[in-house]
């Protein structure tokens, strides 16, 4: 399978000496083309660090991420938005969306900005709604919806790029239960349909064991790795629950 | 503790609020260099004559007193609501609402107290550039003579105090009555999405536009028809009012566009319109009201302009640097001449008489034609004036003009440049000029300066010149006395000749000069003052909620980036975004002003009684531009300042 992402020896200092603290100490792993991986970890042990890395939006001070066969590290600050526009889409605790645009125009707004023309906008992205369920709230603004509808909105937009890459940092943080399972079946699908990369930071195992791999990351290294393998989602949710307990449990959350 | 929160509070209010700053230290220096004007005795020796000026200055002092007010009114109300859930908690935590609004009083003390500070420094060396202006228009050297007048100090701080004392009386009250509840919940009551429908405002927004149709169809129906003041008065105040009507269509027909996938889809247009629809949502009032002010602002300096531009050429019209004039067959100027002889100022000297056939047919073309496009009209006599071709020659010759001959059966004639086009009209149908059975054939038109607009001189806007023979037929009129002097005379000089003799006229070129200069002064001074204030108040108004918006923004911004959208073109939008809202409230008053201006311009001419000018239409178009570019110069400023703080806390602060 085609490699997505491959993170190697990354780290990552914050501050001086003699007050210098490391977020990633030489994290080590790779992505595969179409996988959900989740990553958990406590607070502090560098999850957003690893993530904004990734994102080009930080940068790290010694090895490398490479997004397909672009080093990350050597990607001048110019170019990195128009990478991001073109292999990356986001999902964020906090939705994240432009509260003067409506439910349609957020979705539409990665392809506008990129010049697709009109006509291709608008049937990607009424395709994309009638797929998710809310094209009925396509002219609504952001106040207008429920939490679980502008994260449904904000997944629509991480995906109508088809990136290569879905970032999710915490997509469930503001959701209740039901929204937050009706969410992650959507993520689950669209990885499934769309063979879209997703890797989603997470404190909490239900959302983890929707993935396929959970990295376990501890005080900025990549301390536990678990796939699940001819598990069901089930079961795959208590060997996470198990790994967290021996983890050190409530640090998780 | 509460103390340390308040200075604390006043540093950091200080850099949110910097414009708004700004801008009061500029009203406290114009306030205070106005009132110097006042109180100044260098400028009573200038001015000489009792003056207006003083009363005019009070009065719009008092105006601005009530137009500050109500914009510090605003911006402190505007500040209580920002800062509404810091006041919440402070009462969460125990501390009494008397307390309360004494931190909110002490941190604005502390900031009054320096835009006092600032503003009366600054203010004292700003009257030196004022004293400057009124030095040059009575053409008297200037000197830099520091001074501080305790009269004008005092009157600047009265009416600051008007100003700043008002509003802390009134947030004392507000928060006094305020509760916990209330002010948690006061900036999410008031912030809102911005995402609900808008009413339905089109009737209303309609009905302005028609005023202001109805308005600019009134200025030009009273520049050809020469109606009474009080309706074009109201024709302003419509065209002010259709203002808001503009931007209410604008508002919907931009939230119409964005129906439109085609239009929208396009770059980030998208972004940059429902920003800015969102924004003009809450805005609409305070951009209408800016627009308001501006248009107020930019016909007061448009008319203060055309006043200054008027002194130079006033002057340049009397043509001779004095003349006198008697109603007296062979008057002896004699005295006159001595007394400019023995001043050393006597250069040369032409002394001719001017005649009358009681008739008024030259005049009545051009004052019909004048008051009829500009209601222009010069007092005085009423009668056509005659003068032979040998006097109007060496009258020429002290002008250093070209010499004109006409033979015994021809004239000419010599007039303002307005009288050209009525009078030739008329020439083309009666050629002829018939004194005393005999006819005189038309021979040409001159209109060079030749002292013509003034309540005495070589006619009334036109005057006859027939050849010497002709003068036999007429009657005689007046007797002048023109005369060059080395330099310009002192205003001292002009009035010991007026008590020489009596029954003579002087017009000269120092009295016009002044004569004009004071009214220039009282009219500009008090019109540029007024215009800088609502000027001001109107960048402050659009700077505020601009930059109290900019912290929302920075999330928007922020998502931008994950999106993919490079900073430099983030940059070109926030721009874009800010010049759009900067800069709409001044696309109604360009156009507005450019149609009435030059129509307002030809009445304020015929108002100012003795400014006999006429202005046409080209001419005030220039001074249109002189005022778009003065007053752009200082939106441009403001909108700097404005983009920089922007800048600074949407991008840069990320």
């Amino acid at each position: 399978m085609d490699m997505v992402l491959s993170v190697e020896n990354a780290e990552k200092y914050y501050g001086r000496e003699p007050n210098l603290k490391k977020a990633l100490d030489r994290v080590d792993f790779e992505v595969s083309a179409g996988e959900f991986v989740s990553i958990m970890g406590p607070s502090g042990s560098g999850k957003t660090t690893l993530l904004n890395c990734i994102s080009t939006i930080d940068t790290i001070d010694a090895g490398h991420i490479y997004l397909g066969s672009q080093d990350l590290a050597s990607l001048p600050q110019q170019k990195s938005a128009r990478f991001r526009q073109e292999n990356l889409g986001f999902i964020f605790q906090d939705f994240n969306l432009l509260d003067t645009l409506s439910i349609e125009e957020n979705i539409a707004l990665p392809l506008a900005i990129k010049d697709i023309p009109a006509k291709e906008i608008k049937s990607t992205v009424r395709s994309l709604m009638q797929r998710l369920g809310i094209e009925d709230i396509a002219a609504k603004f952001p106040a207008q919806v429920s939490g679980g509808q502008k994260q449904r909105c904000a997944c629509a937009r991480a995906f109508v790029n088809k990136p290569r890459l879905v970032l999710a940092d915490e997509p469930t943080g503001a959701l209740d239960s039901v929204s937050a399972r009706q969410l992650l079946a959507l993520l689950t699908e669209l990885n499934g349909q769309e063979k879209a990369t997703v890797l989603m930071v997470t404190h909490d195992p239900l959302s983890a064991s929707y993935g396929n791999r959970v990295l376990f990351l501890k005080d900025g290294q990549i301390n536990k790795e678990l796939r699940r393998v001819r598990q069901s989602r089930v079961d795959f949710y208590h060997a996470i629950l198990s790994e967290v307990s021996a983890f050190g449990g409530a640090g998780l959350c | 503790m509460l103390k340390k929160l308040s200075k604390r509070n006043a540093k950091r209010q200080a850099m949110d609020y910097i414009i708004y700053i700004i801008t009061l230290v500029i009203t406290v220096v114009l306030m205070l260099s106005f009132n110097m004007v006042v109180f100044s005795e260098e400028i009573s020796a200038i001015i000489k004559e009792p003056s207006i000026l003083p009363f005019l200055i009070v009065v719009v002092s008092i105006m601005v007193v009530f137009i500050m007010g109500a914009l510090v009114n605003h911006i402190t109300v505007f500040i209580l609501k920002r800062r509404s859930r810091e006041f919440g908690l402070y009462m969460l935590l125990g501390i009494e609402n008397e307390d309360i609004a004494g931190i909110f009083l002490r941190e604005n003390r502390s900031i009054h107290g320096f835009i006092l500070a600032a503003g009366l420094f600054l203010g004292t060396w700003f009257f030196q550039a004022v004293k400057a202006v009124i030095c040059g228009m009575y053409a008297v050297p200037f000197s830099f003579s520091f001074e501080v007048s305790a009269g004008a100090v005092i009157l600047t701080l009265f009416y600051m105090g008007a100003i700043l004392g008002i509003s802390s009386v009134r947030v004392k009250r507000a928060v006094r009555k305020l509760n916990v509840r209330e002010l948690i919940y006061f900036d999410k009551a008031a912030s809102g999405d911005g995402s609900g429908e808008a009413k339905d405002s089109t009737p209303m927004a309609l009905l302005s536009v028609l005023l202001g149709i109805v308005g600019i169809a009134v200025m030009v129906l009273s520049a050809v028809r020469n109606l009474p003041d009080i309706v074009n008065v109201l024709a302003v105040t419509f065209l002010v009012v259709s203002v808001y009507g503009f931007f209410v269509l604008l508002f919907r027909r931009l939230l119409s566009c964005l129906k439109s996938d085609e239009w929208k889809y396009r770059g980030s247009r998208l972004f940059l319109y429902r920003q800015l629809t969102a924004k003009m949502r809450s805005m609409l009032p305070l951009m209408a009201g800016a627009s308001m002010l501006v248009m107020v602002a930019l016909l007061a300096v448009g008319q203060a302009i055309c006043f200054m531009d008027k002194v130079d050429s006033r002057v340049e019209a009397v043509a001779f640097d004095i003349a006198f004039f008697k109603d007296e067959e062979n008057a002896d100027f004699s005295p006159y001449l001595s007394y400019l002889d023995e001043n050393h100022e006597l250069e040369s000297s032409y002394g001719y008489s001017l005649y009358t056939s009681h008739d008024d047919t030259f005049y009545q073309q051009t004052k019909n034609m004048v008051q009829g496009k500009m209601g222009f009209y010069i007092s005085g006599n009423d009668e056509d004036i005659f003068m032979c071709i040998s006097d109007y020659n060496r009258l020429r010759d002290m002008l250093d003009l070209p010499q004109v001959q006409i033979d015994s059966g021809s004239y000419v004639l010599h007039c303002t440049e307005p009288g050209i086009a009525p009078l030739a009209d008329y020439i083309g149908q009666s050629p002829f000029l018939i004194i005393e059975d005999a006819q005189y054939r038309f021979d040409g038109i001159y209109s060079e300066d030749f002292m013509q607009q003034e309540s005495k001189g070589n006619g009334n806007g036109v005057l006859v010149i027939v050849p010497d023979r002709a003068l036999s037929g007429l009657d005689f009129h007046t007797c002048v006395m023109a005369v060059d002097t080395q330099s310009e005379l002192p205003l001292s000089e002009i009035r010991e000749m007026e008590t020489i003799g009596s029954g003579i006229s002087i017009i000269s070129k120092t009295g016009v000069r002044n004569r004009s200069a004071s009214m220039a002064v009282y009219t500009v001074f008090p019109l540029l003052y007024l215009a800088f204030v609502l000027s001001a108040v109107a960048c402050t108004i659009l700077s505020v909620q601009i930059l109290s918006e900019a912290k929302n923004e920075v999330n928007s911004y922020q998502i931008l980036d994950y999106l993919g959208v490079g900073q430099e073109q983030q940059k070109k939008m926030m721009k874009k975004q800010v010049a759009l809202l900067y800069f709409l409230p001044v696309l109604p008053v360009a156009f507005i002003d450019i149609l009435v201006f030059p129509m307002m311009t030809g009445r304020i001419v015929r108002d100012a009684g003795g400014m006999v000018q006429i202005i046409s239409v080209a001419a005030g178009m220039k001074q249109i531009g002189i005022a778009v570019g003065l007053f752009f110069v200082f939106f441009i400023l403001y909108y700097i300042g404005t983009i920089m703080l922007y800048a600074r806390i949407t991008i840069k602060k990320r």
